[in-house]
C-alpha cells in the first residue's frame, strides 16, 4: 500500500489546544489531570480526570453545531476545522465526494443525553430536544464534520475504545488508497459527566488515587489504574503524491497498520499485542530495529502493563526500544487518544526528542522496559510505534514514519 | 429590508425556542428565507413544535408545519393561532 501522508494535526486535549501547546506540555511534563470540575464528584471512587478546562465551542462554529451536538463532537469540530487550516484543505474547492470523515468514539454524547433525561424524568417528553435523537450517536461527529465542510465522500465511525482512534487511520488508509482525495480522521470522547463517568467504573480499571500527579502512572511499581481524560485529536490524510502535488507540508506518514483481538482472559492464551505489533511492522516493510520509540498503551493495571511490557520485550527484546507514555499527563482520552498519540509521535519525530513518561518513576526490574523517565531523550526518530487497548480486548497498532 | 414580523409572538420568541445564539442568524433580512435555506430541518421544527405546546399551549400539526416554509410564515401562524386561543378563552 503506497504511504498516506499526514498533512493537518488539530488538538484538543487537557494539555493544550494545539499541537504546539500540547507539545510544550509534553516536553515540560505539565500534567492536565486535575480534580473534577465540571460536576460535584465527591461521591464517586473516581475524583480526578484530564479535562480541557478551557475548552469554548461558542464563538468558534455557527451556533446551529453547538445546539445539536454533544462536548465530543464541539471538540471534534474544533479539531477537524484546525486540522483542515493547518492542511491548507478545504473540502468545499475539492471534487464533490473527494474527501472521507472516518471518526472513533467510545461513549457518544452522554453529556447530552444526561441532560436531556434530566428533562424526561423531571418535566416530560415534550422536553427532550429533539437533537437528542442525533446528538447521543457515536458517528454524530463524522456527519458534523462532513456538513460544516461539506466533505461529501464516505463517512463513518469506529468504535473500539481507546484502540479505535488508530482503527480510524486504518480505515482511511484504505478510502485514500481506494476512492478518495483525502480524509479527516481521528476521534475524541468527552465522557466527563455523572452518566459517563458511572459507565466508565464498570471497567474496575479506573484509578482510586485522587492526588492528580500520582493517580495515573503507567508502568509504575505503584500503578493503581487509569485516569479517564475528554479531547483528542484529528488528522488530515492523503497519498503522498496529492500532499506533494499541492504542496502540502507532510507531517509524517502512516507506513503500517495491524488490529487485533485479545482472547478471552480465563483461557490463558496470551495477548494479542505481539503479534498485532508484529504485523503492523510487516505492513509497514520494516523490522524491529528501525523503530526507534513505542507509544505505548500504558493501562497502568499491573497485569495489563506486565502484560505489554512481555509483548514489547518478545518483539524488540528486553530493553531493545525506548517506550514512553505520554498520555500519562492526559489520562486516558478513549476514542480521542490514538490520534492524540499520532500527533504526538509526529511531533517527537520533527524535533528529534523521545518524551518521558511524567508521573512514572519507579518501573519493576522485571518489566525489563526502557521507559523513557525523568525528562525528554534527544534521539533521532526514524519509525515510531503507536500501540492502543480497548475496553474488552481491541488491540492495534500504527507505525509511523518521517 | 423586508417588513419586521408582527404579532405578539416575535422574531426573537422564534430565535429564543429554536435556541438561536448568533447574533447574525434568523434576522429580520432573512425572515422571508426558507428554513432549509437557512440550515434548520425536521427536527428543527419538531422542536419548535413541542415548544409551542410547552410554553403556550398551542399545537400545530406536523403537516402544517410542513407548510411553514419560511420563518415569517410560521410566525404568522403562530400569531393566528394564539389568537384564536385568547379569544376562546375571552368567550369562556
Amino acid at each position: 500500500m503506497s504511504a498516506l501522508a499526514i498533512t493537518g494535526m488539530g488538538v484538543v486535549s487537557p494539555t493544550g489546544q494545539s499541537p504546539d501547546q500540547h507539545w510544550s506540555s509534553v516536553m515540560e511534563g505539565r500534567s492536565g489531570i486535575r480534580p473534577i470540575g465540571r460536576f460535584d464528584a465527591a461521591s464517586y471512587p473516581v475524583r480526578v480526570a484530564g479535562q480541557v478546562e478551557d475548552y469554548v465551542a461558542r464563538g468558534s462554529m455557527p451556533s446551529r453545531f453547538i445546539r445539536e451536538t454533544d462536548r465530543f463532537t464541539q471538540m471534534g469540530l474544533s479539531a477537524a476545522d484546525a486540522a483542515l487550516q493547518d492542511a491548507a484543505l478545504d473540502p468545499a474547492e475539492l471534487p464533490e465526494y473527494a474527501v472521507a470523515v472516518v471518526t472513533a468514539s467510545s461513549s457518544g454524547g452522554t453529556e447530552f443525553g444526561q441532560k436531556e433525561m434530566e428533562r424526561l424524568y423531571q418535566h416530560g417528553p415534550s422536553w427532550v430536544s429533539p437533537y437528542q435523537s442525533i446528538a447521543w450517536f457515536y458517528a454524530a461527529t463524522s456527519g458534523q464534520i462532513s456538513i460544516r465542510h461539506g466533505a461529501k465522500g464516505p463517512a463513518g465511525v469506529l468504535c473500539a475504545e481507546q484502540a479505535g482512534g488508530l482503527d480510524a487511520v486504518a480505515l482511511a488508509r484504505r478510502l485514500v488508497r481506494d476512492e478518495v482525495k483525502a480524509a479527516v480522521v481521528g476521534g475524541t470522547d468527552a465522557s466527563l459527566c455523572p452518566y459517563g463517568l458511572t459507565a466508565q467504573l464498570t471497567s474496575r480499571r479506573l484509578s482510586t488515587v485522587n492526588e492528580p500527579e500520582r493517580a495515573y502512572r503507567p508502568f509504575d511499581a505503584s500503578a493503581s489504574g487509569y485516569v479517564p481524560g475528554e479531547g483528542g485529536a484529528m488528522l488530515i490524510v492523503e497519498s503522498v503524491d496529492e500532499a506533494r502535488r499541492r504542496g502540502a507540508r507532510i507531517h509524517g506518514t502512516v507506513l503500517g497498520h495491524a488490529a487485533g483481538f485479545d482472547p478471552a482472559p480465563w483461557t490463558g492464551r496470551p495477548s494479542a499485542l505481539r503479534r498485532t505489533m508484529e504485523r503492523a511492522l510487516d505492513d509497514a516493510g520494516i523490522g524491529p530495529r528501525d523503530v526507534d520509540v513505542v507509544f505505548a498503551d500504558g493501562m497502568a493495571v499491573p497485569a495489563d502493563d506486565a502484560d505489554e511490557a512481555a509483548a514489547i520485550g518478545q518483539v524488540f527484546g528486553g530493553g531493545g526500544v525506548a517506550v514512553t507514555v505520554p498520555k500519562a499527563l492526559t489520562g486516558r482520552l478513549h476514542a480521542g487518544g490514538g490520534g492524540l498519540d499520532l500527533v504526538t509521535a509526529l511531533l517527537a519525530m520533527r524535533h528529534g526528542r523521545v518524551p518521558h513518561t511524567a508521573a512514572t518513576t519507579d518501573v519493576p526490574g522485571s518489566y525489563d522496559l526502557d521507559l523513557v523517565l525523568d525528562e525528554p531523550r534527544r534521539h533521532p526518530i526514524r519509525h515510531a510505534l503507536v500501540l492502543a487497548r480497548g475496553h474488552g480486548g481491541f488491540v492495534s497498532a500504527v507505525v509511523l514514519g518521517a | 429590508m423586508p417588513e419586521p414580523a408582527t404579532g405578539v409572538f416575535t422574531l426573537e420568541d422564534l430565535r429564543s425556542m429554536l435556541r438561536v445564539d448568533d447574533a447574525d442568524e434568523l434576522t429580520e433580512s432573512t425572515v422571508d428565507k426558507e428554513f432549509e435555506y437557512l440550515g434548520y430541518d425536521s427536527l428543527a421544527k419538531y422542536e419548535l413544535i413541542s415548544q409551542l405546546v410547552r410554553r403556550h399551549g398551542i399545537q400545530i400539526s406536523e403537516e402544517t408545519m410542513v407548510h411553514l416554509h419560511t420563518p415569517r410564515q410560521a410566525i404568522d401562524h403562530i400569531n393566528s393561532l394564539l389568537a384564536a386561543a385568547s379569544d376562546n378563552a375571552v368567550r369562556s
